[in-house]
């Protein structure tokens, strides 16, 4: 919905889907993600269930200023689901994105110019990130600590077009496909509200401990190693820690639930395993 | 600006729609407020998820709607 300055209702649409799109958690985290650039084009978005992939992906919905379709995309990290979407508009009018794996892949940065063609992509060592245009260029990148490191705030500014100088980042798959959305009109009225009321806050300040969140750490690298004597007819399974502690986060090697690294029991054994984060 | 998940009649007990005000930044006192209903859902609560500015001073509201049960 647009409104004037004064709050009168100017247009309003609405976008439904017969996949599920999810912008709140029923009181917990907001799913949603609202950015402007600067001739008035809205960009939303979210994440939305992807049956083509059986997966959940993010979203975009880029309108005009009076809220007329433009483009609608998704954008899916290839095997893993996407639990958290942000998107910010950077100072030269590009979307800059993160999609959140819940700790299951390093998040995953990307840069769409404004016909949604992909610039650059890649992970960075964040976990469930927020993100903020900032006035001057670049962004805030703020998230709160994992299940390990709940005590601690993450706090990065990032250059003008999105990326840092000081930490390290990894090679990202994304896919970008097309989705289409049903779009109507919706009519609002409004009314007066309740008077407001004054109250006191009491704010107690603290002492904040500041440290560095990045530090040369090796990256975690695909490469584990087999044991050197195994019985005909073993599945071997990736399982083995390897990489642990690299950049902070704990490494496991695992892959897809029932499928063999190595099969002894055919001579064309395949290695094959993915990185994922232990949370 | 702010803005409530839902607004509230006390007198009809009715959950619909939501509550949007701009204050001062300086003192918070009202400049405006207003209760928004939509008519075209109107057994429906609406969440507002996000605001933001657009450059002509516009607002753009950003939000989802939920079965007034699940509120």
């Amino acid at each position: 919905m647009v409104i004037d300055s004064e709050g009168h209702p100017i247009y309003s649409r609405i976008f439904t889907s017969s996949f599920k799109i999810y912008l709140t958690d029923r009181g917990s985290i907001e799913q949603g993600s609202l950015s402007t650039d600067s001739n008035g084009n809205i960009y939303i978005g979210g994440i939305i269930e992807d049956n083509v992939n059986d997966n959940d992906s993010g979203f975009i919905i880029k309108l005009d200023s009076a809220l007329n379709l433009v483009w609608s995309k998704t954008i899916s990290i290839e095997n893993f689901r996407a639990t958290r979407f942000r998107l910010a508009v950077l100072q030269n009018d590009n979307l800059f994105f993160i999609v959140s794996t819940y700790g299951h892949f390093p998040v995953v940065s990307g840069t769409l110019n404004k016909d949604s063609l992909l610039i650059e992509s890649k992970g960075l060592n964040y976990f469930s990130p927020n993100i903020q245009a900032h006035p001057d260029g670049g962004l805030f990148v703020i998230e709160r600590g994992n299940e390990d490191t709940s005590h601690e705030v993450v706090l990065v500014k990032t250059l003008p077009d999105g990326s840092t100088s000081f930490c390290p980042d990894f090679t990202a798959c994304v896919n970008i496909r097309e989705i289409s959305f049903n779009i109507d009109s919706t009519m609002w009225e409004i009314s007066p509200t309740i008077p407001f009321e004054d109250f006191t806050i009491q704010i107690e300040t603290g002492e904040i401990e500041l440290e560095d969140y990045c530090s040369p750490q090796p990256y975690p690298t695909p490469q584990f190693s087999l044991p050197d004597t195994v019985c005909q007819g073993t599945c071997l399974r990736p399982t083995e820690l390897n990489n642990q502690l690299a950049n902070h986060a704990e490494w496991q090697i695992v892959g897809r639930i029932g499928y063999c690294i190595a099969d002894t029991s055919s001579i064309g054994a395949s290695t094959h395993g993915d990185l994922v984060h232990r949370s | 600006m702010v803005t409530s998940h839902n607004s509230w009649d006390s007198a009809e007990n009715d959950l619909r729609g939501f509550g949007l005000a701009k204050l001062e930044i300086s003192n918070g006192n009202e400049i405006w407020s207003h209760r928004f209903l939509n008519s075209t859902y109107p057994s429906a609560t609406f969440f507002p998820v996000k605001i933001t500015r657009q450059i002509n001073h516009n607002f753009v509201i950003f939000g989802t709607f939920h079965p007034v049960e699940w509120v």
